[in-house]
């Protein structure tokens, strides 16, 4: 067998779900070997280890070694968010996109393919709606106005509001009724009014008033509590809180600071909890979190003896997992009490970043740091317990995503420069390559899929048993969609007729969407209850439906 | 109709010309009866100048020997062409310089040589001219048989070129031998009336040429009739001097003539034109010789 | 007398007819289907020769003729006149009041329906028109109110190129009959059925797009068992699928929705069936296979420049009932394609058989009632191509000699030809489909054209002259051919 084929017999069993290491493949669907159920290693084999209840194999130093422990100058962890933000929104049977050219939304129903264009303001960017509810609302950023689109019958009823600054960023609050609009710095073009530094704008789109409000420098996204009674912007002098019940014209929201310092309160990593009680940052060279509760407003250090890389929270909203990357070691803090926080060891594993399941169940802890001779890897923590079991990955990780259902993680992968050559051998064809990998987090089986583009825009079902991926380069002629059986591992490509730019799905029609770049408009439809005779129906030119007069 | 009053106005020119014609112009029948003067010539005749005398320079003669002149023929505006009435006369032609003792010249032959026009009243004739006139001429001899009846015979030939669709050419012509019996009267010695009937015969060649298309040509032959009425004047006459010109008159000879023929079917490379019937009235004028 | 004369000769000379003096202004001829047709300008008039009575009769026309178009079954001839009305000679004669002098038409396949318009670039007698109003016209019916409906159509700065009419189907929950008036950058949508109704105007590029997008071709098609159509434009890579709703008001034009399928090329022909639609993209040498549904395409690749799709039917090798296929070719290609429409998706190319000729296609004619056609080759050879054995055979002139137009049998026995210089000077050729075997008879000069008159069962070969000369051939009988010269002029003495 020559050395090539040798390569491609390697990938393909890569694919099919050998992992290549350590001689006998594994069996996601378990054998004593992996994937038996079990309450201790005891009941599991030599090398194994009992992780949620499932025998996982980690060898003799599989959850070793690494190299000793980072001290400071390492680079940071830089995760991809893999989420994608979805320029178009989707309503109980619509997608509505919007048209900026045209200076019009379009509204594509997901079942019928039926187009209809409304023409709302100058340059509409950005639209939202309420899922479940066929009921946009459209923020135009070349006449500084709101248009509120609800679909009344066969026809559309339309309500402008407008704004007090120029704004190029808007979301809605969950319960619909108020749209708050803010300048997104990161998205002004050269030439832009970007004057409104400090001010949101927050719409009434039941009376019809909008109330300008004051908040902290640079706002970055607005976190809506549970409470539903409030709006809590991250900015970088902290997070301003706008009480809903209590707008009053032009007043200058609470600010309450997330850093100790008050000078440092930019570059941090904030979060805010569900209820809306706490926010837990970290800073540059802070060696712990800082909490703050936004009732009392003062911010405290809780010291964690090393520089946090990573912080999330769990999805109780009562911990917040810290991930101590040169110290290796996680955390599990309690927001309330952090001194009563937890810390489990990851001996020889420097890893610096985490993504937890959304039951809270599991945590996928991985570092975006490539380092030379070092194999790729990532660590499940089980969060309940506190055991991990350690996976090799065969590229390098750029970030993680967990189902809804927290049971499988979507693992994307970093590129390394180059061209991606088998004759190169096959670690440095696999690190040129594209891809991800999908990781099972009960049996640790993993699944790597190189792709030829680099995968953008994950869309999970509300089920977690599919995904979708885009994969995007016009100049190699690369466009397609690709559907991830969660369930079955089964990767399935669609090709597409243009470079993709958003998916989503309709969880109404059972139907996920991808809009793709052309210049008279191009959005395809999967039907996913049938994937294995499923059909990618295109609707191209719906600008052009515009036009039919 | 069209046709019809042309040849209306054909006839009745005559009379109009009359009045407004010089006094050279003026026929025989204006002239007071008691003078011989001869009827004078068409003005552009070389006769014109000749032949003036006065009429108070006229030797009188008797009366009863100075002929009558007889009155101008007329020619009936019917379309159909009789021959008149030859007025009598007893009397034989005079001369303008009596030679009472010599024997009064009779010719036996007579010969013409005549040109003129005749016009084709058929419509169908727009098809291949934008108008009824052709153009032709006529050579004939006729022998005396009696003091009044000759018989001759005569060739004559007329043409039109043209063109219809504005650019297809068209080449009209015709020839006709014809046979007639003709009735003279010497109004005076050198001035003869006469009219003329018989059959004819002709051949029509009618070419069509459109441009840069197939030259159509058609040949036909039809029978007909024609008939005529005339006037020979004698500008040389045995009559008029003592010299040797005996036995030659040499004059002008004008005729009135009606050509009625068979119509002839025009075709040629399996198209059929139609049918022209080239019937019409015509003139001719020229010379005649009697001897 | 001089003067007489003179006053005679001017009498004589005014009164001729006007047309007289005129040219002929012969045009044509056109064949019907039992006659052939000539446009009289000069008279004005029409003359019809039947070439079995071998009859020359004239109608006369009210106006100076512009144009005219026979009907789609042959059997009437439509004038369009410079006084803006429209005569139909047919079994009667019926003008109408166009309200317009237009130049061209449109037949509806139902024979008597059609749009009057103008054609592009054509010269018309005013001196100002609008390109914008057409006149709907049924000939089934005598002129009235109603008959025709004179409209101009709403303009976005573009002038009309063509006029396509679709056969009359259930559309939208009424029986309609829709048709297209194709011009730059959008398209005019009627109903026939309805012709008063506004008309709903198909844009085919946003209002900043600036290319030059021209609509070609509208085939009419059906997606998921919904009326669509299908066009195709100079200057787009897609091809426009416009699908009409189920239900709409019967007096007023579905207004459809639009889906742009990409073809992976500039299409040059179109073919669309019950489930996908074909597209030859040209130079490109490709054959586009869409999905109308999902949009999906795949692209063969066929080895060859292919512009024109020719579908046929025929059984299929492997037993499998009949299936549907196509000769696929372009002008001054030089080889034919035979695809497999079933296949092509799934099998690409070894659903195509690509078949070289020894010359560059200038035209392709079926043979009715054939697998078959004929080929006229700019190297002045004849090919018979069969589709069954996808064999070619040539047919070779002599030296000197040169092709010109070429004719097929109405029922696809024969292929006519005109030839020039050969040893003859100028022949009929006549080709037997069956044999392959040809035989030539010798013509006059100046062969310019070849009719096929089906009904009458002859050939006519028109030689170009004004005043009309032509040759007629009984089919089959080539020898007994008979010539006509200055036939426009039959009968000019009797009128």
């Amino acid at each position: 067998m020559s050395r090539t084929s040798g390569l491609w017999l390697a990938l393909l069993l890569v694919a099919c779900g050998d992992d290549g290491m350590g001689g006998a493949a594994e069996d996601r669907s378990g054998d004593g070997a992996g994937g038996d159920a079990c309450f201790s290693n005891d009941e599991c084999g030599n090398g194994y280890v009992c992780f949620r209840n499932q025998c996982v194999f980690q060898g003799g130093g599989g959850g070793e070694g690494g190299g000793a422990g980072g001290a400071g100058g390492a680079p940071p962890e830089e995760e991809v968010e893999t989420a994608a933000f979805s320029a178009p929104a989707v309503g109980r049977h619509h997608v509505w996109v919007a048209n900026p050219a045209q200076d019009a939304v379009v509204r594509i129903h997901a079942g019928t393919l039926a187009v209809s264009r409304v023409a709302v303001g100058d340059e509409p960017t950005v639209v939202q709606t309420r899922p479940g509810h066929d009921r946009a609302v459209v923020l135009n950023r070349g006449s500084d106005e709101v248009t509120l689109v609800a679909i009344e019958g066969a026809a559309e009823q339309l309500a402008f509001f407008p704004l007090p600054h120029h704004f190029n960023a808007m979301a809605l609050h969950p319960a619909g009724r108020f749209a708050f609009c803010w300048l997104d710095l990161d998205q002004v073009r050269p030439g832009e009014d970007a004057s409104a530094l400090q001010d949101v704008a927050v719409v009434d789109l039941v009376d019809g008033k909008v109330h300008p409000v004051v908040v902290g420098f640079r706002p970055s996204r607005v976190v809506f509590p549970s409470d539903g009674g409030r709006a809590l912007f991250v900015t970088e002098d902290g997070v301003s809180i706008i009480d809903l019940a209590n707008l009053e014209q032009g007043h200058i929201a609470t600010t309450v600071p997330v850093a100790v310092d008050v000078f440092a309160h930019a570059d941090r990593e904030v979060l805010v909890t569900p209820d809306g009680r706490y926010a837990v940052s970290r800073g540059p060279g802070e060696p712990g979190v800082t909490i703050v509760d936004l009732e009392e407003g003062t911010p405290r250090l809780a010291g964690l003896g090393a520089e946090p890389t990573d912080i999330d929270l769990l999805p109780d909203g009562g911990e917040v997992l810290v991930m101590l990357r040169s110290a290796e070691r996680a955390a599990r803090v309690p927001i309330a009490d952090p001194a009563s926080a937890t810390f489990t060891d990851l001996p020889g594993q420097r890893l610096g970043s985490a993504a937890v399941s959304p039951d809270g169940a599991v945590a996928v802890l991985f570092t975006t740091v490539a380092r030379e001779g070092e194999i790729p890897r990532v660590t499940l923590l089980d969060l309940a317990t506190g055991d991990h079991v350690a996976r090799p990955v065969r590229k390098v990780v750029a970030g993680v995503s967990v189902d809804p259902t927290g049971r499988v993680a979507y693992v994307l992968h970093a590129k390394k420069e180059g061209e991606p050559d088998p004759a190169l051998g096959e670690d440095e064809f696999l690190a040129r390559s594209h891809g991800f990998s999908l990781l099972d987090l009960r049996t640790a089986f993993t699944r790597l899929a190189t792709t030829a583009a680099a995968p953008t825009g994950l869309t999970f079902t509300a089920d977690g048993t599919r995904a979708l991926v885009l994969l995007s380069n016009p100049a190699r002629g690369v466009a397609a969609l690709e559907h991830l059986d969660l369930t079955t591992f089964d990767v399935r490509t669609y090709e597409l007729g243009s470079p993709p730019e958003f998916a989503g799905v309709v969880p109404e029609l059972g139907r996920a969407f991808v809009t793709q770049a052309h210049p008279e408009g191009r959005i395809s439809f999967l039907e996913l209850d049938a994937p294995e005779t499923a059909r990618l129906v295109t609707v191209s030119g719906y600008a052009l439906n515009g036009r039919i007069e | 109709m069209r046709r019809e009053a042309l040849l209306l106005l054909w006839l009745a020119g005559p009379a109009w010309a009359q009045e407004d014609a010089p006094a050279e112009d003026a026929p025989a029948a204006d002239a007071p009866a008691a003078e011989s003067a001869p009827v004078a010539p068409a003005a552009d005749t070389p006769a014109a100048g000749a032949a003036p005398v006065a009429p108070a320079e006229a030797p009188s003669t008797p009366a009863e020997s100075a002929p009558t002149p007889p009155e101008a023929p007329s020619i009936p505006a019917e379309s159909a062409p009789t021959p008149p009435e030859a007025p009598e006369s007893e009397t034989t032609e005079a001369a303008a310089v009596p030679v009472a003792d010599e024997a009064p010249f009779v010719a036996d032959w007579r010969l013409a040589l005549r040109g003129g026009a005749s016009f084709v009243l058929d419509d169908a004739f727009d098809a291949v001219a934008d108008g009824p006139t052709t153009g032709g001429g006529e050579v004939g001899v006729d022998y005396r048989l009696s003091d009044s009846i000759w018989v001759g015979a005569s060739w004559s030939g007329r043409g039109r070129a043209g063109d219809v669709f504005d650019d297809v050419q068209t080449s009209w012509s015709g020839v006709s031998l014809r046979a007639s019996v003709a009735w003279r009267h010497d109004l005076l010695p050198w001035l003869d009336v006469f009219g003329r009937a018989g059959p004819s015969v002709w051949w029509y060649d009618l070419e069509l040429t459109p441009a840069g298309g197939s030259q159509a040509h058609v040949e036909a032959s039809t029978w007909g009739a024609h008939a005529g009425l005339g006037v020979d004047v004698y500008f040389l006459h045995p009559s008029f001097t003592d010299d040797a010109l005996e036995g030659l008159a040499l004059g002008l000879s004008v005729e009135a003539t009606w050509d009625q023929v068979l119509a002839i079917d025009v075709a040629d490379g399996g198209t059929d034109f139609g049918d022209i019937d080239p019937s019409g009235p015509g003139f001719l004028f020229g010379f005649a010789l009697a001897f | 007398m001089r003067r007489l004369l003179l006053g005679l000769l001017l009498l004589a000379g005014c009164d001729r007819a006007g047309y007289l003096d005129r040219p002929l202004g012969a045009s044509g001829p056109y064949a019907l289907e039992a006659r052939a047709a000539w446009l009289l300008a000069g008279e004005p008039a029409v003359a019809f020769y039947d070439p079995v009575a071998d009859d020359l009769t004239r109608a006369a026309l009210d106006a100076d003729p512009v144009a005219a178009v026979p009907t789609a079954d042959g059997t009437a001839l439509l004038v369009l006149d410079a006084a803006g009305g429209a005569t139909w000679i047919g079994a009667e004669t019926r003008r109408y009041d166009l309200g317009a002098s237009f130049t061209a038409v449109t037949w509806a396949p139902d024979g008597h329906t059609a749009i009057v318009h103008h054609a592009p670039g054509a010269a018309s007698g005013p001196l100002i028109t609008n390109p914008n109003q057409i006149a709907i016209l049924d000939v089934a019916r005598p002129a009235g109110e109603g008959n025709p409906v004179r409209r101009t159509l709403r303009s976005f700065g573009a002038v009309p190129r063509s006029v396509v009419i679709a056969p009359a189907a259930r559309v939208a929950g009424a029986e309609r009959q829709l048709a297209w008036v194709l011009s730059e950058r959008y398209l005019a949508l009627l109903d026939l059925a309805a012709p008063t109704a506004r008309e709903v105007i198909v844009h085919l590029t946003l209002a900043e797009d600036a290319r030059e997008v021209v609509p070609a071709q509208v085939v009419a098609g059906e997606i998921e068992g919904r009326a669509a159509a299908f066009v195709r434009a100079q200057g787009s890579q897609d091809v426009f699928a416009l699908t009409f709703p189920d239900e709409a008001a019967p007096d007023a034009v579905p207004r459809p929705s639009l889906n742009l399928l990409p073809a992976g090329g500039e299409p040059s022909d179109l073919l669309a069936d019950a489930e996908r639609v074909f597209t030859a993209n040209g130079r490109a040498g490709t054959v586009a296979v869409l999905d109308p549904v999902t949009g999906r395409r795949r692209v063969v690749d066929v080895g060859a420049p292919v512009a024109r799709i020719l579908p046929f039917t025929a059984p299929r090798a492997d037993g499998e009932g009949e299936g549907r296929f196509a000769l696929l070719w372009a002008p001054g290609g030089e080889a034919v394609v035979f695809a497999d429409l079933d296949r092509l998706e799934l099998r690409a190319g070894q659903a195509v058989t690509p078949l070289r000729l020894e010359g560059r296609v200038v035209e392709v004619a079926p043979l009715p009632g054939r697998r078959g056609a004929a080929a006229r080759l700019e190297n002045d050879r004849l090919v018979l191509l069969d589709f069954d054995d996808r064999t070619a055979t040539p047919l070779v002139l002599a030296g000197g000699a040169s092709l010109g137009p070429m004719r097929v049998d109405p029922d696809g026995d024969r292929v006519y030809a005109l030839v020039q210089g050969g040893p003859d000077g100028a022949a009929l050729v006549t080709v037997g489909v069956e044999t392959g075997a040809p035989t030539s008879v010798a013509l006059r000069s100046g062969a310019r054209d070849l009719l096929v008159l089906p009904a009458a069962r002859r050939l006519l070969i028109d030689h170009g002259k004004q005043t009309g000369e032509i040759t007629v051939v009984p089919m089959g009988a080539a020898g007994e051919a008979t010539e006509r010269s200055n036939l426009l002029l039959e009968g000019m003495f009797d009128r």
